[in-house]
């Protein structure tokens, strides 16, 4: 497992001022920005308190003729705004969007305004990371990844891993992220600049930000695993891949020999193609991990832990469904010899219509005289998988209960001591 | 609203009612079903009328009895199959605390396994743990003792021997069978020859497959895709 200096997490966030630069890369990114806007205007991203420089404010009646087809949207935009590439700080406190957004979801009024706008801009409308969400997101994935991983090992502790994979991803990952945001009311901009209002969401669609969302390791073999179907063993995905065991990869919706992957006719909908709409959720769910990362750094832990547990960890998901087998009943004899069980058998509990067409038997498996699973089918054969699978998930799915004690629970003052969790040995076939 | 009904529904409506409430023509329908003259007879153009009145079989007539005079119990959802969250007493772990809770009940009457009427036992076995002759009939080819479990190292180096010198004589079945144990130990123990492989099982299927129709092929593709739903718990 990586190492994390929990110590630099958020600190650099709060003091983040333009005027010094940590590194000498994001000094020269500086350096380019200003000469891209040519006038006195500076940004400075400060989360305490309005007291930047007021900018210079167009004024309406200077606007040339030609110009007065398109008026200016906002009488308080800065003169230079649509040369910036995401909206300045101080405008945050105008935003009507942003209140609102900061009212809905019942924010602490610690939380300032300007950092909310921040989590909206996407690295890819902006890529410095003094004015983009890329630092807020990270600390936020990793704190979702962490309570939701936390969660299923305390209440699941039995399952596989690529089930668990699949689980975090169905909490964490960027689909049900995007649908959080989304039912937050998050709206996207048609296209980022400085000049849109600071309450929409700013990615762009042509290029997605280089910037660095969770562990992993990118694979020397990642070409022969998309092409050539190579086998990518579960102890691989936990050491090399990220936190959903995918296979960490830069270029997003782009194919590993470098050309774009091309829509085909079946992704082209009225919402665009199947990349645009990849791009788009992604962006969305880092805007929703970036909101968890800025409740952490104004408000602290609990409150973060709170959050999370209203708007993460409450959507349900069927872990149920997101089992898929090869060799049941191979994989149920072996479970049996492992735990020293009696070895399972099929025994008919009922049947009816042999003969006919439709034909249903019900199959249960027992151990000794222990009753391990039941299923149903069209056939003795599949009623025996059927069975046999269904005893393997209650085996895996196994919980201690609602209540159980978390890890992080131990972090809140006066906690009592910790009592053991139950661990299981370890999966059953390696896969 | 009964103005407004259409002709037809107004129809299906008396036809309904009628037969819910007179007998005679219910049965006289499955009287119609038994008679041998339109169930033996080959379904011509000129009897397909007839062979599908007569399959136009009214509900049964307990969907219909009198429900006001007696109490009973509608099962709506009926009976569904058991939760996989509900963890059979064997799979609880040590520390469990169901596990000491279940203790007792299991060891008298368990609630985990289902009892199952049988004829032959007597009332009072019923009140007791589950023998052997009160579970139901074990599937033929998961009885534990069916199976061959005292092969040696020598047996299994003579049927690698048997097998691969000759494996047209000394098939899978044929080994199985001379060694008393099953077909999978067989293939387990010994692969056949390559160039055997190939001349009994891919190239005849090959020459099959290729006179295979659409029906067929697609009939194939749905079995094959019937199994992979099933293990992914679809079906």
């Amino acid at each position: 497992m990586k190492r994390l200096r929990v110590d630099r997490w958020t600190g650099q966030l709060l003091v983040a001022s333009s005027s010094r630069p940590a590194t000498p890369g994001v000094a020269a990114a500086l350096r380019s920005r200003r000469c891209l806007s040519t006038t006195t205007t500076t940004r400075h991203q400060s989360a305490v308190a309005a007291e930047a420089v007021a900018p210079i404010y167009e004024n309406a009646e200077n606007v040339a003729p030609s110009d007065l087809r398109f008026p200016p949207l906002d009488k308080t935009l800065p003169a230079n705004a649509s040369s910036l590439p995401s909206p300045l700080p101080e405008r945050a406190l105008h935003s009507p969007k942003l209140a609102a957004l900061h009212a809905r979801l019942t924010l602490s009024p610690k939380i300032p305004l300007q950092t909310l706008a921040r989590a909206l801009v996407d690295a890819s409308a902006d890529p410095n990371p003094q004015f983009n969400n890329s630092n807020l997101a990270f600390v936020g994935q990793t704190l979702i990844n962490y309570h939701a991983s936390e969660w299923f090992m305390m209440h699941y502790p039995r399952l596989p891993m690529e089930v668990l994979y699949a689980a975090m991803k169905g909490l964490g990952g960027d689909p049900s992220l995007n649908k959080v945001a989304m039912s937050w009311g998050i709206e996207a901009a048609a296209a980022p600049g400085g000049e849109v209002d600071p309450g929409l969401l700013q990615f762009s669609l042509e290029s997605t930000g280089d910037s660095i969302l969770g562990f992993g390791y990118k694979r020397s073999e990642v070409n022969k695993l998309q092409n050539s179907k190579w086998r990518r063993g579960v102890a691989s995905r936990v050491v090399l891949d990220n936190d959903f065991g995918e296979i960490v990869s830069r270029n997003f919706g782009v194919k590993h020999d470098g050309e774009e992957a091309e829509p085909t006719e079946k992704d082209i909908t009225s919402y665009g193609n199947a990349v645009k709409r990849a791009i788009s959720q992604k962006a969305h769910a880092n805007c929703m991990r970036a909101v968890v990362g800025a409740v952490y750094t104004h408000c602290g832990r609990d409150a973060v832990k709170s959050f999370i547990k209203a708007h993460v960890l409450s959507r349900t998901i069927d872990l149920s469904k997101l089992f898929e087998f090869k060799h049941p009943t191979l994989e149920l004899a072996m479970l049996c010899s492992r735990e020293e069980f009696e070895p399972p058998v099929a025994r008919l509990l009922s049947e009816t219509g042999r003969l006919s067409r439709t034909p249903v038997f019900v199959v249960g498996i027992y151990s000794g005289k222990d009753k391990l699973g039941e299923g149903s089918g069209a056939s003795l054969e599949q009623a025996r998988w059927k069975a046999s699978m269904n005893a393997l998930k209650a085996w895996y799915l196994y919980s201690p209960g609602e209540d159980v004690r978390m890890p992080s629970d131990m972090l809140e003052e006066d906690a009592k001591p910790w009592e053991p969790a139950y661990i299981d040995i370890g999966e059953i076939i390696s896969r | 609203m009964e103005a407004t009904l259409t002709r037809p529904t107004a129809c299906c409506c008396r036809a309904l009612t009628s037969s819910a409430l007179t007998s005679s023509s219910s049965t006289s329908r499955l009287a119609a079903l038994s008679r041998p003259s339109l169930l033996s007879g080959v379904r011509q153009k000129s009897t397909k009328a007839r062979h599908k009145a007569a399959l136009n079989i009214p509900p049964h007539p307990t969907f219909f009895a009198d429900r006001s005079s007696e109490d009973h119990i509608i099962f709506n959802p009926p009976s569904s199959a058991p939760s996989v969250f509900h963890t059979p007493f064997k799979f609880l772990p040590k520390s469990d605390p169901r596990r000491r809770a279940m203790f007792d009940a299991h060891l008298f009457a368990s609630s985990v396994t289902t009892k199952f009427a049988n004829p032959t036992s007597s009332s009072e076995s019923s009140s007791t743990a589950p023998t052997a002759e009160d579970l139901p009939k074990v599937l033929e080819r998961d009885d534990p003792m069916a199976k061959n479990h005292s092969l040696t190292k020598e047996d299994v180096e003579e049927m690698r021997r048997l097998r691969l010198e000759d494996p047209v004589n000394n098939s899978v079945k044929s080994l199985a069978k001379q060694f008393g144990c099953s077909v999978m130990f067989v293939m387990m123990c010994v692969r056949a020859p390559a160039e055997h492989r190939e001349k009994v099982h891919v190239l005849p299927h090959q020459a099959a497959r290729e006179r295979w129709g659409p029906k067929k092929r697609e009939a194939r593709e749905a079995r094959q895709r019937r199994v992979e739903m099933l293990m992914k718990g679809e079906l």
